[in-house]
Order: C-alpha cells, then sequence, then structure tokens
C-alpha cells in the first residue's frame, strides 16, 4: 500500500500502541529497576570501550569478524551441508527445523523416547525463541535454568531482560526475595551467600538430569563441532553430567573453520563482556565416555531455520544474521536503558531484537516496541559487525504503519523539515505563537506536541538568503551542506561557518538542497528521506565534480551523507559524495595538518562539551574538540555513553509518548554538566542543543560559533 | 624455538594474567613440588579427597602424591568408574595437565574424550593444573593450528575445553562472585 494510503490513526493509535504506553509509563515510574537497568548497562557499555583500549588491532579484528560472518552467511548452505556432515561421522544425531513447533517436537520426542523426566538446561536466546523450557514442562519434565541469571528469571517466572544479562533489571533485594520465597525460608540479602545456595541446589540437578540442553554460540562446518562460550560453567557441567544433551540452535552461527569461530569469540567476548575471553569455552563434537557409566554419551543437535532463510532473502535484513548476539546494542541503546527488555524487545530484545522479533515471530510484535527506537544509530556505532540496526528498525516502522496506519503526531513530525520552512516564512508570528501558552496547550491537545518543550526560534532571515548577496573568493573549493536549523533557525551558525572557511582561503558554494530527510526516517517514513537523499546526492556530486569538498555543521546531515545516504541508495554517486563530505571541523583539521588553519586571536572562556551520537556514529571522536583544544581553549568532556534523548523530534513529543523518555534519558547528562561548573555548553547537534538547554537552563552554543567569535574581524 | 629472554617474557605475562583473574601461580622444578604444593593447600583447607585425571603427567603426579599417604587420592585408571565417579562428586581438589597453555588470555586446552577427565577440572571447588612450560603458546591465534588438527585428527567423539578462570558470575546486583557451578579456585603450576 502506498504510503499515501496509510491509514491514518489520531493520537490515541493502536491497542498494542496503548499497551506500549502503559508499559512505558510504569517503567519510567520504576526507580528500583531504573536504577539496576543503569548499573548493568553503563557496566557493559564502559566495559567494553575499556577492553577495546588494549586492543591494538581492534579495527582489523572487527572487520575481519563482519567478512567472516559475511562470508558464512553468503556460503550457508554448503557450510550447512559440511557441518551436518562432519558432526554425523562423530556419532552425533543432526536434525533440521524449518520452524520453531518441528523443532520443539524434535525436542520432546527426544525426551519422551529416553523416558526423561529431568532436564537441566544452559541459557541460550534460541531456546527462549521456542519457548522450549515451557514446551518441555508442559509435558511433566522438570526442568532447571542452570545459568545463575537465567534461574532468577525462571524463579519469578519472567523472560530475559537482556541478551547476555537476563536478570539485569532486578536488584539484589528482589533476587533475595526471590530466593526467600522459593527455599521457604529467609536467605541473607547477600550476593554471594545466594550464590552458595544456589551452587547446593543446581549442583543436585546436574546430577540428577537425565538431559541437557544448550544453545551453541557458533558452529563450525570442518569439524561438526559446537561452541559453547560461558563464565559460569554451567554449559560444562549441562554438556558433561546427563546421558543425553540436545544442542539447539540457528543456522547462521555456522562458521566454516574453527579459526574464523576464535575470531568470533573475540569480538563476542570483548563487545560483550569487556573481557580478553570468558572463563570457559568449549568445543565439543559427538559422545564422549560418560563419567557414571563409561557409555558414549547421546548427543543430538537440531538446526533452527524459523524465518532464517526469509532473513537471509532479504538484502536489507539479511545482515542481522551477522549477529554475534553480545549485547552490546542493547547497553548502549538509549531507551533501552530505561525500559530493559521486557519493553524495549519481545523474547530477542533491544535494537537487533526488532529485525530478529520481525522474522522469528511476527511484524506485529516488533512493530509494538518499535517506536522506542529513536534512531540515534549508536546500536550500528558499538555492534562489532557493523550491523546496519538503525535501516531495519526504520524498515520495520514503515511496513508496520503502512499495515497498521500512522499516528498523527508521527506524521506532523515527519513533515517537520516543511514545518520549519513554513515557521520561518511567518517567523515574527510563529515564534510569538509557539511562546504562548495557551497555544502551546491547544498544540499539545490538537497535534500532540508536548507544551513543556520550548521550540527553536525561527527566522525569515535566513542563512540562504544572507549567503545570497555574500561573495566567497578562496582558493579552495567548499560546497556547505546547511541543513534546515543553520538554516531557517540560527542562520549565526552558517555565517560561522562561512567565515571560518573564509578566513582559511575557502571559496563556499551552496549547491541546490533540501533538508537531510532525518525526521521522517525516525518514524519510518524511509521513502521521504530516500527522496531527500537522491536530491541531495545528485546536486552534491555534482559539486564534486567540480572540484568542491562537502561541509556540513550538523550532525545529523553528516551523518545523512557518509553514512545513510550510501546504504539506503546503494549507488556509486552516493558513495562518492560520503567520500568527499566532512563534518566543518574534519575539514579544518586537515588544513591544520598542512599546517594552514589560521588560529584565533582571543581565548575562549571555559566550557562544557556534549559529543553528539551522530558524530560519535561517524568518526567515534569529536573533531570540533581538537580544533578548539588546538586552538587553547579550556573544555572539558561530558563523559556520557548515550544520547541526550531528543533525538531528532522524539522530544517534541507529549508525555509518554516522547518529552517525559527524553528527559529520563538525559537526566544523568544534565547532572553530570551541572556538576562541571561552567556557564558555557558546546555541541554540534540543534537537537542536543534544545535538549540540554531545555535539561540545564544554561546556554549551548555551537563550536563553529563560539570559535568564530574568537578572530577579530 | 624462543630465546631465553622472549620464554621469560611469556611466563610473565601468563602469571600475570592468571594472578589478574583471581588465579593462583606458581612455578615448580619438578613434579614432586607439585604433590607438596597440593598436599599443602589440601591440609590448609582441611581437604580429604583428591581426583587427579588420567593423562601421563597427572599419573606421575598420582604416583608422587599416593607415596606420600596423607590423603584419599583417585583417579579413573587406579578406581572403578563406580568409585572414582562417587569420588568425582565428593573431592575438594581436582588435579590435571593440560595440552596447551596460552599466556595472554591464561587460558589452559585441556582435550578429552572420557567425561571423568573433564569432570576433574569442573566439579571440585579447587581445579590445580600443571603446565609443561613447553606447552605455553603467547597467543589463541598461536594454538588455533593445534584446535584445528585436534578436531580434524579423528571423527570421533571430541571435547576441547578452554579454561582461562574460575567460575564465575555477576548475575546478582551486577557483583562478581566465585565459584557458582565449577571451581572457586584455580591453581596454576608451571612446571620447569
Amino acid at each position: 500500500m502506498p504510503i499515501t494510503e496509510m491509514a491514518n490513526l489520531d493520537h490515541t493509535g493502536t491497542e498494542a500502541h496503548k499497551r506500549l504506553l502503559s508499559k512505558v509509563k510504569a517503567g519510567l515510574a520504576d526507580a528500583e529497576q531504573r536504577e539496576a537497568l543503569y548499573t548493568g548497562t553503563e557496566g557493559g557499555t564502559e566495559g567494553a570501550k575499556q577492553a577495546y583500549t588494549e586492543v591494538p588491532d581492534k579495527d582489523a579484528l572487527l572487520s575481519n569478524a563482519r567478512r567472516i560472518k559475511h562470508d558464512a552467511i553468503d556460503h550457508l548452505d554448503e557450510n550447512l551441508e559440511n557441518f551436518i556432515q562432519s558432526a554425523k561421522s562423530a556419532g552425533v544425531r543432526v536434525h533440521l527445523a524449518n520452524d520453531a513447533a518441528s523443532a520443539v517436537q524434535l525436542v520432546l520426542s527426544i525426551i519422551q523416547g529416553a523416558g526423561a523426566k529431568r532436564v537441566v538446561k544452559s541459557k541460550s536466546m534460541t531456546g527462549e525463541e521456542l519457548d522450549l523450557r515451557q514446551h518441555i514442562e508442559e509435558t511433566g519434565v522438570v526442568v532447571v535454568e542452570t545459568d545463575l541469571g537465567e534461574r532468577i528469571i525462571q524463579l519469578a517466572n519472567q523472560r530475559p531482560a537482556h541478551m547476555i544479562a537476563p536478570a539485569i533489571h532486578m536488584t539484589v533485594r528482589q533476587v533475595t526475595d526471590l530466593f526467600s520465597k522459593h527455599l521457604g525460608k529467609p536467605v541473607p540479602p547477600d550476593p554471594e551467600q545466594i550464590t552458595a545456595i544456589a551452587r547446593e541446589s543446581l549442583r543436585q540437578d546436574f546430577l540428577a538430569a537425565d538431559v541437557g540442553i544448550t544453545g551453541a554460540n557458533f558452529a563450525i562446518a570442518e569439524s561438526g563441532a559446537i561452541i559453547l562460550v560461558t563464565n559460569e560453567g554451567n554449559g560444562r557441567l549441562v554438556t558433561s553430567l546427563p546421558p543425553i544433551t540436545i544442542a539447539v540452535f540457528g543456522s547462521e552461527k555456522i562458521v566454516s573453520t574453527i579459526q574464523d569461530a576464535l575470531t568470533l569469540l573475540r569480538a563476542l567476548v570483548l563487545s560483550g563482556v569487556g573481557k580478553k575471553i570468558t572463563s570457559y569455552v568449549t568445543i565439543t563434537r559427538g559422545g564422549s565416555k560418560l563419567a557414571k557409566t563409561g557409555l558414549p554419551q547421546e548427543q543430538h543437535f537440531i538446526i533452527l531455520d524459523n524465518g532464517r532463510s526469509t532473513m537471509r532473502r532479504d538484502s536489507t535484513f539479511r545482515e542481522a544474521l551477522y549477529c554475534l548476539r553480545c549485547g552490546a546494542c542493547n547497553d548502549i541503546c538509549p531507551t533501552f536503558r530505561i525500559f530493559g527488555g521486557h519493553v524495549f524487545g519481545h523474547i530477542y530484545t533491544g535494537p537487533i531484537g526488532v529485525p530478529w522479533t520481525e522474522y522469528t515471530s511476527s511484524l506485529e510484535d516488533a512493530g509494538e516496541f518499535a517506536p522506542l527506537c529513536i534512531s540515534c544509530g549508536l546500536c550500528q556505532h558499538t555492534c562489532p559487525v557493523n550491523i546496519n540496526i538503525p535501516l531495519m528498525i526504520a524498515r520495520v516502522k514503515e511496513k508496520y504503519t503502512e499495515k497498521h496506519g500512522q499516528l498523527s503526531i508521527n506524521r506532523t513530525l515527519s513533515n517537520y523539515e516543511s514545518f520549519v520552512k513554513f515557521a520561518s516564512t511567518i517567523a515574527p508570528v510563529s515564534n510569538f505563537m509557539l511562546k504562548r501558552r495557551v497555544f502551546r496547550k491547544i498544540l499539545q491537545k490538537t497535534l500532540g506536541l508536548d507544551a513543556r518543550r520550548p521550540f527553536p526560534i525561527f527566522t525569515r532571515h535566513t542563512f540562504k538568503k544572507w549567503f545570497r548577496s555574500h561573495e566567497s573568493t578562496g582558493s579552495r573549493r567548499v560546497a556547505y551542506f546547511v541543513d534546515t536549523y543553520a538554516d531557517m533557525c540560527e542562520p549565526e551558525i552558517g555565517k560561522a561557518v562561512t567565515g571560518l572557511l573564509e578566513i582559511n582561503d575557502c571559496n563556499i558554494s551552496l549547491p541546490n538542497q533540501v533538508g537531510s530527510g532525518m525526521p521522517a526516517f525516525l518514524y519510518g517514513d524511509v521513502k521521504t528521506t530516500t527522496k531527500a537523499a537522491k536530491f541531495n546526492v545528485q546536486h552534491l556530486a555534482q559539486a564534486v565534480q567540480e572540484g568542491c569538498e562537502i561541509v556540513s555543521s550538523e550532525p545529523t546531515a553528516t551523518y545523512c551523507l557518509k553514512e545513510l545516504y550510501p546504504r539506503l541508495l546503494g549507488s556509486d554517486e552516493a558513495d562518492t559524495v560520503a567520500a568527499h563530505s566532512h563534518d566543518l571541523f574534519e575539514y579544518l583539521l586537515g588544513l591544520h595538518n598542512e599546517s594552514k588553519l589560521k588560529m584565533p586571536d582571543k581565548e575562549m572562556e571555559p566550557a562544557a562539551y556534549h559529543l553528539p551520537c551522530h558524530t560519535r556514529s561517524v568518526y567515534d571522536k569529536s573533531n570540533a574538540l581538537e580544533v578548539l583544544k588546538l586552538a587553547g581553549a579550556n573544555i572539558r568532556t561530558v563523559r556520557y555513553n548515550t544520547c541526550c534523548g531528543m533525538a531528532g523530534t522524539f522530544g517534541f513529543k507529549n508525555g509518554l509518548e516522547g518529552y517525559d523518555v527524553s528527559m529520563a534519558v538525559g537526566e544523568k547528562l544534565f547532572d553530570r554538566i551541572k556538576e562541571i561548573d561552567v556557564q558555557l555548553v558546546l555541541t554540534e547537534s540543534s537537537v542536543c542543543k534544545m535538549q540540554i538547554e531545555n535539561g540545564t537552563g544554561l546556554k549551548v552554543v555551537h563550536p563553529a560559533v563560539a570559535l568564530w567569535s574568537l578572530y577579530k574581524t | 624455538m624462543s630465546t631465553l629472554e622472549e620464554r621469560d617474557s611469556l611466563v610473565s605475562r601468563f602469571s600475570a594474567r592468571v594472578r589478574s583473574v583471581n588465579g593462583y601461580f606458581t612455578r615448580i622444578t619438578n613434579v614432586q613440588s607439585a604433590s607438596e604444593y597440593v598436599t599443602k593447600i589440601a591440609l590448609g583447607r582441611n581437604a580429604k579427597r583428591i581426583v587427579v585425571s588420567n593423562d601421563p603427567l597427572s599419573m606421575e603426579f598420582l604416583n608422587e602424591i599416593t607415596r606420600r599417604g596423607l590423603l584419599d587420592v583417585s583417579s579413573p585408571t587406579t578406581s572403578s568408574r563406580e568409585d572414582f565417579f562417587k569420588s568425582l562428586k565428593e573431592a575438594e581438589i581436582g588435579v590435571s595437565s593440560v595440552d596447551w597453555a596460552v599466556a595472554e588470555t591464561g587460558t589452559l586446552i585441556i582435550s578429552t574424550s572420557d567425561e571423568s577427565n573433564r569432570l576433574v577440572t569442573a566439579l571440585p571447588e579447587v581445579h590445580v593444573a600443571i603446565v609443561p612450560s613447553s606447552k605455553l603458546v603467547s597467543s589463541l591465534e598461536e594454538a588455533g593450528p593445534y584446535l584445528s588438527e585436534e578436531t580434524k585428527k579423528s571423527a570421533g567423539p571430541l571435547t576441547i575445553s578452554l579454561i582461562s578462570s574460575s567460575s564465575r558470575t555477576s548475575d546478582i546486583g551486577d557483583m562478581v562472585i566465585l565459584g557458582v557451578h565449577g571451581p572457586k579456585e584455580l591453581h596454576v603450576l608451571l612446571l620447569g
């Protein structure tokens, strides 16, 4: 259905949306859970970040890891065949399952065939995908989860709230209550003592088990072995004590060689737990002699498809199969950090959970929590195999809204760039109106724009108008991609960019251009974004051909030019534009490297600096900060691992839809900025600026404006 | 092979790594000192029962420690399967050798095809590994060809365990706790 015929929903939306909002409301109110989630996710992100600083070959490792997964998925059929053959000749019984139901049936028939009564399980997302524990329990067989986190989840009768840390959302107090209730006697609120109690009871379960069930982190085609990665060592006991073991895993886990698996293992462990290696890695195949009887163990591999082949056939979603299940995208995601996987997830949690849910469960299940993605792009940035998760989530939103309709507020904000244009045309009036509380209350009621969120000031005296009567005479040719904000809201940014470039001998031109189209992307209107991408790429490619380098001052614009447009268009032209595009400060650093950067005349007042997500996604650092430091500025970077929370236009939306979530995401950032005793905050993004000004009351300035003010002109 | 200096640096990286993940590291010159070491930690914690895997080096160790006669020591070769399984469940200390060890990650690589041997390293609260210094390599990549060869040399049953620290969890309140299922303590004795 074309997007124009799409159902138009009012502000209340579908039943699914109402469900999401009620979960959002409960999540925001649960201070205890939010603190537990923050500790766990921040620990995860920070741990991985630190660990990678000790990896000198990080870039080579990660590009190698991506290549290995790329090849493995390309050669999946061949690898699968080799794997089955090698495993079978080692005595493993191999089964293929097309869907969840047949996988469950296979497991149940193995259990029933052996007359088994007790099953021990180690943690497996594939097991969760199948609801395996629940299905086995329904047949009257006792199943015990042996990973401590998963055991907690089983006792709480919940689902894992995180890909690798299932009980990340629970506090020590809650776990204490859970074990006290389970054992029928009080347990001390001490993780060490609870763990000791769990050890004793789980040891008996291991020894009594008839069947052990695991997943697999990797499967190796050349040898028919699987690899299990654990810290607790429960995987070792699940696979060594029971007379029968079953490993259930997706076909995407198969790689060609053990060397490939070792490379992926390194990336998985660094990104997943911030370590060089986990306590235990077990490579296993076939029926070793059982300790108790000396008889060979009966081992089964069940290889699951369940939507994976369909995923593999889709050019956008294919690379979701590269996922190593490290959970790093869960940890870094700004909204996951507030709500955890019970809200931001179905079975597969967090950002990568959106595409995985669509294919292994349903579009409906994926579309229900996808609106919590605010398109910051950090998931892809942190992904060890660089999966384009943001594009997949935008596609899920697109498919979902085409089927179920778009919320009126999302439709309004998809057209944000047109709105800014209109507001700028009628500028004094729009500014006057948007400051009136009564008018804002009306907008909140009718459109769903939160009255607490100040709008930017619009101006009729746009940058582009100013530039028309401006003459540029330098010798370096630069095409400036202005984007909306620096044109119609704060033309001072455009003028500062012009000044900084011209003082460094640049000849600036403004090729024909429209806004980046990113606001539409956030709400799954990928067609509108693609249209903007085509237009901009066509005209900017022309400028490149004429000898220009392209410079932008809005991080989202740079992100679009360098990352999103090439992915959306897949054209050589888009790649050329990407290669010649720079944020202003990257360009200035280039001049500095040629010793051609003119330094300012005055000193800057001390300031705090916030790194926008889209700058981080493209450069993994701030070029602005480097230039300002070269200019002798005294700047403290705010240590913050996730998005500020405004996320494009997300923070404009009313209450639980946007504003409340946005402010919750930014809360810790605001505190940290206020702790740094300065009056001035610098950040390149117009969106971060609105959020930080709203959250701290401090003045926020674009680094270009701050730097330009230091020159005597 | 490597020069003496390189060897020293390899050993110091290995020991630093083992200690950095709460492991104990000691250099020994012969199997006799291994039996002294194990006797000492056994008496220190009032441990009664020791299980030993059946690789050749561990067997040498078994002979040494049995001679002392202070502890109840058993291995798959010296007891019936039934008795050994009972010992496995009760033993406080498990002693094994390794096929290879990796300095950079502090990893012990142990290949088994009888679960009795794997359980020596998995069930008791203390695991003591005797590592011949000739088996120490620098990185996992360096051990890769061995792993590849080991998985390909026969078509039969196979388990290779890579052990890099004691059993640990951080599932409750994000706090690291040792010994959740397997060994709480890992002792590495570098031989030679």
